[in-house]
């Protein structure tokens, strides 16, 4: 078994160890959809309007919060040290914990949205574009934010940094995720927005590994 | 390059480009502001409006110079560990955020009584909006470390980072725009008249020169209190 | 283990100097050590014993200098530091087996690792529920995997007792007898004799920050 599935076994033990960290990630997601209705009102044109919007808003904010403890752990008991210092190439650890974060993060999410979208009285029509574009669309979130996890590592006030670093960065995403589901909610051929979020993952890909291990030495100096 | 990266030779430098720079801009907006605020023509669509033209065009231009000149300085302290550039990087930070916000600003003021209402979002102002909250980012990241090395390194990335970014969220929010506003009058539609473009040059000048002094000034500043620090560091060790 | 180490393992060292919290820590330290060498690295607080094995682990940049690792490959390294690196909330035998799997240690490696350091008592038991001699011990039982040529040990014997003080010792020493590389950073003598030792207040900081 290569290092890559034995580091996502681990991260993955650990996390069925603490269950409670990705339900209650999932139950934030839940809940701040749910808050939507009640802010702006339950007209169905209204909701079925904004709801694409509204789903991944919530899902960004969902994914930024389990990346707090994403290399903060592993930093605080030493395990990181380790792990950089292992027979493993650093960007392979960071992309075996990325993989994780999604595992235990994005792809829940993108379960839970089709019931969501029911809630927000979303179009049948929609439900397989949204499951599509946040398949395509979340690991790309997962990607940007363990460079933003390890840039913050050991930083004050990081709950809050963390956000600041990593949001503005999250906003293609944002705009392309709820552009394919809409575009094809609406009747419209979405293939070429689509296209664009697998670009945006792609680019993700190459980079952030890399990008998040330089940050972790960084962090660990 | 290398040459720069002595701090105490840039710093002799500093003291001799400082008069000159500080002069230029002085001279650039004493011509160009009377020129740009008084003698230049009004638009023919929008009347005297357009004078805002004048601030908000060199605020946007030094918004993504200063941007500019942050990535580059980052990138040379990533590879090279020259000091100097990790310094000039940390400076431009908020002078090219304080452009930013003022480019945001006179584009509200622009809009009021062009559109009605201070706020479009018109997708030129909207990616100055995102770079405004890519510098935040940057400031906030680069002094959050109690090791100020890390938080030097981990801004070095993050402005490497929104370098790569900022043509992906140009991209996206003009199409985004597009989709959402397709036939909004743009401030990029201003027909710019030959008379106008003297003052314009001028107040980029003064806005550049302006830049080159507050940067030189803070770098100097920055040296100065490493120096301090590093003497007490001596001391108590 | 010794049939990994042809050809023979040499860590090179020469002008060695880093800097830590804005601060040029130690300075101009060479030495070389190849099969079968201990280097125990002693030094008051703050001399840069821990800088110097993160150095040498490959966790710190230096900021001159060289340290070359032959035949380059990081395999050959074991980092034990301060913080043991257990998950608290998986087992011991757990925690154990990830690391032999990441290091590419065969089966049987955990077992002899476990008698090694006597863990059989504690294998069930979450990481989190050991005192900080047992946690010590768990940690270090990676050593006893026997996958690295080249042990780099930050304060080994921190909270552990007299008979564990010994039981690492041992493990140390037969690890350099068997041509493997220790290098260790401690307070207090270790109970087999080293081949090399250095001591960081030799190795001070002359370079002065004003100088830039």
């Amino acid at each position: 078994m290569s290092a890559f599935f034995i580091l996502i076994g681990r991260d993955l033990q650990l996390s069925i160890r603490h269950r409670a960290d990705t339900i209650m990630v999932a139950g934030f997601f839940a809940i701040t959809v749910i808050l939507f209705p009640f802010g702006i009102g339950p007209e169905p044109g209204v909701l079925e309007r904004v709801g694409a919007g509204i789903l991944w808003v919530t899902a960004l904010l969902a994914s930024l919060l389990s990346l707090d403890h994403l290399f903060s752990d592993d930093e605080q008991d030493g395990a990181l040290d380790l792990l950089l210092t292992a027979p493993v190439a650093p960007t392979t650890v960071v992309a075996a914990k990325i993989a994780a974060h999604w595992l235990t993060t994005g792809l829940p999410l993108t379960l839970l949205a089709p019931i969501l979208g029911v809630a927000l009285q979303m179009p049948s029509e929609s439900t397989v574009p949204m499951i599509t574009a946040l398949l395509i669309g979340t690991p790309t979130l997962s990607l940007i934010g363990a460079v933003g996890a390890a840039l913050t590592l050991g930083a004050r006030r990081r709950g809050i940094l963390l956000p600041l670093v990593i949001l503005p960065l999250y906003i293609p995403i944002l705009i392309f995720g709820v552009g394919a589901i809409d575009t094809s909610g609406m009747g419209f051929e979405a293939g070429g927005l689509f296209a664009v979020l697998g670009g945006f993952l792609l680019i993700a890909l190459a980079l952030c590994p890399w990008a998040a291990a330089v940050s972790l030495r960084v962090a660990t100096e | 390059m290398h040459a720069f990266a002595n701090p105490t030779r840039f710093l002799k430098l500093a003291a001799a480009i400082q008069p000159w720079a500080v002069g230029l801009c002085i001279i650039c907006f004493a011509v160009g502001l009377p020129m740009a605020l008084v003698f230049s023509p009004p638009d023919y669509q929008q009347g005297d409006t357009v004078r805002i033209m004048y601030i908000h065009v060199p605020s946007a231009w030094m918004g993504l110079f200063a941007y500019g000149v942050m990535a580059a300085g980052s990138a040379s302290y990533l590879i090279w560990r020259h000091p100097v550039a990790n310094m000039v990087a940390r400076a431009s930070a908020p002078i090219g955020a304080m452009f930013t916000a003022l480019c945001l600003l006179t584009g509200m003021l622009w809009g009021e009584p062009m559109w009605g209402t201070p706020w479009v979002w018109d997708a030129r102002l909207t990616s100055m909006l995102v770079l405004f909250f890519l510098y935040l980012g940057y400031m906030a990241l680069g002094d959050a470390f109690d090791r100020p090395e890390q938080g030097d390194k981990a801004a070095a990335i993050l402005a490497l980072v929104g370098s790569v970014n900022l043509p992906i969220i140009k991209f996206s929010v003009d199409w985004w725009n597009s989709l959402h506003q397709p036939s909004i009058f743009s401030m990029a539609g201003v027909s710019v008249d030959t008379a106008m473009l003297p003052p314009l040059f001028l107040m980029v000048g003064a806005f550049q020169f302006y830049y080159v002094v507050v940067v030189l000034m803070r770098v100097r500043a920055h040296v100065l209190a490493a120096k301090v620090r590093a003497a007490r560091l001596m001391r108590a060790a | 283990m010794s049939d990994r180490m042809q050809p023979p393992t040499a860590l090179n060292v020469s002008g060695l100097s880093a800097r830590r919290g804005g601060r040029t820590i130690f300075e101009g330290l060479s030495l070389s050590l190849t099969d079968g060498h201990a280097l125990v690295v002693t030094g008051p607080n703050g001399s840069g014993k821990s800088t110097l094995l993160r150095v040498l682990a490959g966790l710190l940049r230096s900021e001159a200098g060289t340290v070359v690792i032959d035949p380059e490959d990081d395999s050959d390294i074991c980092y034990a530091g301060h913080r043991d690196g257990l998950k608290g909330s998986l087992t011991v035998q757990e925690n154990l087996a990830f690391w032999a799997k990441l290091y590419g240690a065969d089966l049987g490696a955990v077992d002899v690792a476990i008698n090694r350091m006597a863990l059989e008592t504690v294998l069930d038991m979450p990481a989190d529920m050991l005192s900080a001699g047992w946690r010590r011990r768990a940690g270090l039982s990676r050593l006893a995997l026997g996958t690295s040529s080249i042990w780099i040990l930050d304060e080994p014997y921190t909270a552990l007792d007299a008979e564990n003080v010994i039981r690492i010792d041992s493990l140390l020493s037969e690890h350099v007898a068997a041509g493997g590389i220790v290098v260790l950073a401690t307070h207090q003598a270790p109970g087999f004799n080293p081949t090399h030792q250095i001591n960081m207040a030799d190795y001070p900081a002359e370079t002065s920050e004003m100088d830039w």
